[in-house]
């Protein structure tokens, strides 16, 4: 026992990197929507950057812990508090003694929270992964009001008191700047130079019936030349596909393994984390780049996880 | 074994690569990719997330990652493991033979919300239906859309039909379905486009063994019917 859902919110999970290796069955990875504020929220508490965290939605659950703890939280800007008194910022190393709630009263940007704690948590693991798979309710933990999550290991010493760190991190994702990166898809050149233009120049908006799944984005509508029917062959998560409607629907980290749409284009990986802190309702604009630079900017924002992440380790020695 | 060396080499995105081999159901060409799929496996590389065939293609799901410290292009590599797979692959003999899986079908017009109205369709009897149903033995194309689901085929010509405009929101756990000249069950409640012929009481995907699914690429499915009075869901 070592934290308790008091309230759940939204859709609250447990979730990793995602699980791997087992595609060809039909078993899809599902995983981190948002996989760099994974990694500072794991920086945080000075953990394995991929230890599985809980990832929250907006209403957000009334946390209890109930063993002192090491935690932090990240993604969306939110204001929390611990027991209605202390303010916990975001982005920070949060000390804690047993019996605190955490409480989220707003949230002023972004669409996911991620809370890790320092050990992890004590997962029984399904096929070497702790992501939750919604649909199966299986691996992880789906929670709810009243579930347990158990920590790997207790604190060596004892919290007197709430106490928040000095130092913090910084997120390398910015929302206030909407443009979406992505590499061109099998299906692109079935559009003709006229509708590539119009996907470029489209403010997207995103639809209310997106998820963890999905992203359906709205926009003056765009087609192949001639209607295109595919068989069935794999997708992946930033996958644009382009729906009869002429709309595209951007898969998310719960997609199927397969698909039969056009595929006009690909999120690039370093853009999803952005992507998904994005809410229904807000607009996105396509900015074309080459895969090679999609590599860049991926190993660039991966460089800067990793020097968070041992500028973190040290100062947590310090502690 | 088909024209196997024709083939295509794309990119999805900056973390995957497809090889195809042409837009087609095609048993031969299913075959090959099978085969190049366990090739594939047994010769994983460490940067490899998944290797994921379909009816005619497979794709390699990568870590762009992996490829940060040595100065080199994953295009190139995973180009050349694709290409050496395939030469391989065309020189292994076609010695295996399938997994042949019974599965026994209830085609009853109370477990099956569709039988009736394509049985009408296709002006053809329940026993007809039936019979055409399970005379055939049925290859297992690619797993897909659900865990556990198996794309299956080739149906006969007299009761293919199109799937629903609009799927079902609720399909149940181990409804047996037609579309096009495909044949699935459901492995367990979804929402679903499929026509519904009939329900099976077998466990298609169990989470909590090592081997979850019944049903895998390259296996052979023949359905046989079982009355109402012996099906329990």
């Amino acid at each position: 026992m070592s934290i308790r859902i008091i309230k759940k919110g939204l859709l609250d999970t447990i979730q990793d990197g995602g699980r791997y290796g087992h595609q060809h069955l039909g078993i899809n990875p599902t995983g981190i929507m948002d996989f760099v504020s994974m990694r500072l929220v794991n920086a945080l508490v000075g953990n394995d950057e991929h230890e599985a965290v809980i990832e929250m939605h907006w209403p957000a659950p009334v946390l209890k812990f109930e063993k002192d703890s090491c935690f932090a939280i990240s993604g969306a800007e939110v204001v929390a508090y611990v027991d209605n008194k202390v303010a916990v910022p975001v982005n920070r190393t949060v000390f804690v003694k047993a019996g605190s709630q955490l409480f989220f009263q707003k949230k002023i940007s972004g669409a996911r929270i991620y809370l890790a704690v320092q050990h992890g948590f004590n997962l029984k693991s399904w096929l070497n992964s702790n992501s939750t798979h919604i649909q199966l309710n299986h691996g992880g933990q789906l929670l709810t009001t009243g579930s347990v999550i158990g920590y790997k290991k207790t604190l060596s010493e004892t919290i007197p008191t709430t106490n928040i760190c000095s130092w913090y991190v910084q997120s390398p994702v910015h929302l206030s700047d909407k443009n979406i990166h992505f590499t061109t898809g099998k299906e692109w050149l079935f559009m003709s130079e006229e509708m590539k233009d119009q996907f470029k120049q489209n403010m997207y908006q995103i639809d209310h019936n997106s998820n963890r799944m999905g992203y359906r984005l709205t926009g003056s509508p765009v087609f192949l030349t001639k209607p295109t029917e595919l068989i069935s062959t794999a997708v992946t998560k930033g996958t644009i596909q382009l729906l009869p409607n002429g709309q595209p629907l951007v898969l998310m980290a719960d997609h199927q393994t397969t698909g039969g749409y056009p595929r006009i284009g690909h999120v690039i990986s370093a853009d999803i984390p952005k992507l998904a802190q994005f809410e229904p309702g807000e607009s996105i604009c396509f900015k074309e780049i080459t895969i090679e630079e999609a590599h860049n900017r991926l190993q660039e924002l991966d460089l800067y996880l990793t020097q968070t992440e041992i500028a973190c380790k040290l100062r947590m020695e310090e502690v | 074994m088909g024209n196997s060396s024709a083939y295509e080499f794309y990119a999805c995105g900056d973390h995957a690569f497809t090889l195809d081999f042409g837009q087609q159901i095609d048993v031969s060409i299913n075959r090959f990719v099978i085969k190049l799929f366990h090739r594939l496996q047994e010769n994983r590389k460490s940067y490899i997330l998944d290797i994921i065939p379909a009816y005619s293609s497979i794709t390699v799901v990568y870590n762009p990652l992996s490829f940060r410290k040595c100065n080199t292009n994953p295009q190139s590599i995973i180009r050349d493991y694709f290409a050496d797979a395939v030469q391989q692959t065309e020189n292994i003999k076609d010695t295996s033979s399938a997994t042949i899986i019974r599965i026994p079908v209830c085609y009853h017009p109370s477990v099956a919300p569709d039988l009736e109205s394509l049985c009408e369709h296709h002006h053809i009897d329940i026993d007809t239906l039936v019979s055409l149903h399970t005379e055939k033995t049925y290859r297992v194309f690619m797993n897909g859309f659900l865990p556990g689901f198996a794309y299956m085929g080739t149906v006969d010509d007299r009761i293919a039909t199109a799937r629903h405009a609009s799927p079902r929101k609720q399909v149940p756990p181990g409804s047996v379905g037609i579309a096009g000249h495909q044949t699935g069950i459901y492995p367990f409640e979804s929402p679903g486009g499929w026509q519904l012929i009939g329900r099976t009481s077998v466990s298609l995907f169990d989470a909590d063994t090592d081997a979850p699914c019944l049903l895998k690429p390259g296996d052979e499915v023949q359905f046989y019917a079982v009355p109402i009075e012996k099906f329990s869901a």
